[in-house]
């Protein structure tokens, strides 16, 4: 539903995006990802249709940004960086306002600004001042009216910059609520964002997309192998020598208490030794307590894939 | 809808019923002085109405600060993000915003309607008011404030912060109000069409009660060309 081929961008002489090519549909969570700079911001702008891209081509069901604007950006819901918004205005003015320039008419208006009202939380300032909101519910303000033309594709630039844990939590709570039947594209350097949200990732570098996959896939892409670290019940040397022995194992660290041995295992990249281990554990009349994959913080990932630079 | 929209945001602004107070008490205080100074004196009514240089300075510094109420403030605020990403056509929203700032314009110049009333009731005689002039004077002072406006629109958008646009927009209309000075066709040999393009003969006449169709013309051409020009510079902050 959403293609996007050799686009680039430039700005005077610099180019902000070059030749990114990719392509997402609904029920998709994309993350663009990468260090200030990198044009998170700029392809935001220009898959929301506020930009004109340089070169390349930019559909979303078949509409193109520069041929059919208008249904184009009727198909997108945008929350800019800063979430802006007429301060002086009431919520309830700011939605009805913006249902109108939407081309809504007035019925399905107040159905959906009901919709948008209660899924974003806004019912208890509905009255208020957009100037006298905190960063938090101005955030939900934007967030309700990039939502309320019930759009296919939604937008998001830094929806949880500048928000306290909690209010960020809401507002990543009420993304993933509105992820059914849409693609939801958010631009964003907080991994906190990139981890609990995404389900798939752009990592963009000084314009360029240097990586693209699910965040458990870009791990992958990282360092040579993967650990798997497990409680097991056991004689610590055996179950080393025994650990050491299974398919794709290349080392092996034990340590913990008497009773119980916590061994880590390192494996060969893409493998899974879950299996295997469990096999052996019954084999050996084992216990297991605790299994689990240790995986890099995915700030290290990105910064391993940017080749170091964050 | 745009311009109904942005007509009812601004008209309960603080910062509109501020300026269009004080414009109303300048230009009450300047027809006062004026009524005062000259006296005794052979002025028809509408010339101390319309007449001075000063009045047309507090119009240009009026329509320069609503002006504003366009496309600064919206740079300012991050809003015109939002509407560039809204389904609207570029021409919807620099006429929709054009046509709420005249007719505010137009609102706030309608008090002067009023002073020639007041003045015959201070003066407890009942000599005759000229309504008509005055409407005529009325209407080009609203030909030329729609200019002022279409001109402050397409230079505000290549100024994005409210003071450098403001003072763009003032020297714009002082350039185009006192352009007699520095143009070639100030001469009595000058093409009639020149003469109707400039403000301050147009601001003499409508002033004096009188009506030309070719200054209507030069008003609505200077209009439609500034507001084209607004739609291209609005086009053009998608390719910048």
């Amino acid at each position: 539903m959403m293609t996007v081929v050799q686009l680039t961008r430039r700005f005077g002489g610099r180019a902000a995006i070059q030749d990114l090519t990719f392509s997402a549909s609904e029920g998709e969570i994309l993350g663009l990802v990468g260090p200030n700079g990198s044009g998170k911001t700029t392809t935001s702008r220009l898959l929301a249709g506020v930009l004109e891209p340089t070169t390349g081509h930019l559909s979303l069901y078949g509409r193109s940004p520069l041929r059919d604007a208008i249904e184009y950006r009727a198909l997108v819901g945008y929350l800019p960086e800063t979430a802006p918004a007429w301060g002086e205005l009431r919520v309830r003015e700011q939605l009805m306002q913006w249902a109108a320039i939407q081309g809504m008419p007035l019925r399905r208006s107040l159905l959906q600004m009901e919709w948008v009202l209660g899924v974003c939380g806004l019912e208890p300032c509905l009255e208020r001042r957009i100037e006298t909101l905190s960063r938090g519910y101005r955030q939900r303000v934007g967030l309700a009216m990039a939502l309320l033309s019930n759009p296919k594709v939604m937008i998001l630039d830094e929806p949880t910059t500048g928000l306290d844990p909690l209010q960020s939590e809401t507002i990543r709570e009420t993304i993933l609520r509105l992820r059914q039947g849409r693609l939801i594209v958010i631009a964003t350097h907080r991994v906190e964002d990139a981890e609990g949200l995404c389900t798939r990732l752009l990592v963009l570098h000084q314009g360029r997309l240097v990586a693209d996959g699910t965040p458990d896939e870009l791990r992958r892409r990282t360092g040579k192998t993967e650990t798997l670290t497990a409680e097991i019940r056991g004689r610590r040397e055996l179950v080393r020598e025994r650990c050491r022995s299974l398919l794709f194992v290349e080392a092996v660290e034990v340590g913990g208490e008497e009773e119980w041995v916590r061994v880590t295992l390192r494996h060969r990249r893409g493998t899974d030794i879950r299996a295997d281990l469990f096999r052996l554990a019954v084999r050996e009349g084992w216990e297991i307590r605790e299994l689990r994959e240790e995986r890099p913080p995915l700030t290290r990932v990105i910064a391993s894939l940017l080749g170091g630079s964050t | 809808m745009i311009w109904k929209r942005e007509f009812l945001r601004a008209l309960f602004q603080p910062s509109y019923a501020l300026s269009a107070a004080v414009f109303t008490a300048m230009t009450g205080l300047n027809f006062w002085k004026q009524v005062h100074d000259q006296s005794g004196q052979d002025v028809t009514l509408n010339l101390l109405l319309f007449g001075s240089l000063f009045f047309w300075v507090l119009v240009l510094l009026w329509v320069s600060v609503v002006t504003l109420r366009t496309f600064p403030e919206e740079v300012r605020s991050g809003t015109l993000e939002l509407w560039l990403a809204a389904p609207v056509r570029e021409w919807e929203l620099v006429l929709g915003k054009f046509a709420a700032v005249w007719l505010l314009i137009v609102l706030g110049t309608l008090p002067l309607a009023v002073y020639a009333p007041l003045l015959r009731w201070a003066e407890a005689q009942p000599w005759p008011i000229p309504w008509g002039e005055i409407w005529t004077a009325l209407s080009g002072l609203w030909g030329i404030t729609g200019l002022l406006a279409a001109v402050g629109m397409a230079v505000a958008l290549v100024f994005e912060t409210p003071l450098p646009a403001f003072l763009a927009v003032f020297s714009a209309g002082l350039l185009l109000f006192f352009a007699e000075s520095f143009v070639p066709f100030r001469s009595t040999e000058a093409p009639r069409w020149g003469y109707s393009f400039m403000l301050i003969q147009q601001a003499g006449d409508w002033s004096r009660g009188v009506a030309d169709t070719r200054s209507l013309v030069a008003l609505a051409t200077g209009m439609a060309f500034f507001l084209f020009l607004s739609v291209r510079l609005l086009q053009l902050k998608r390719l910048r």
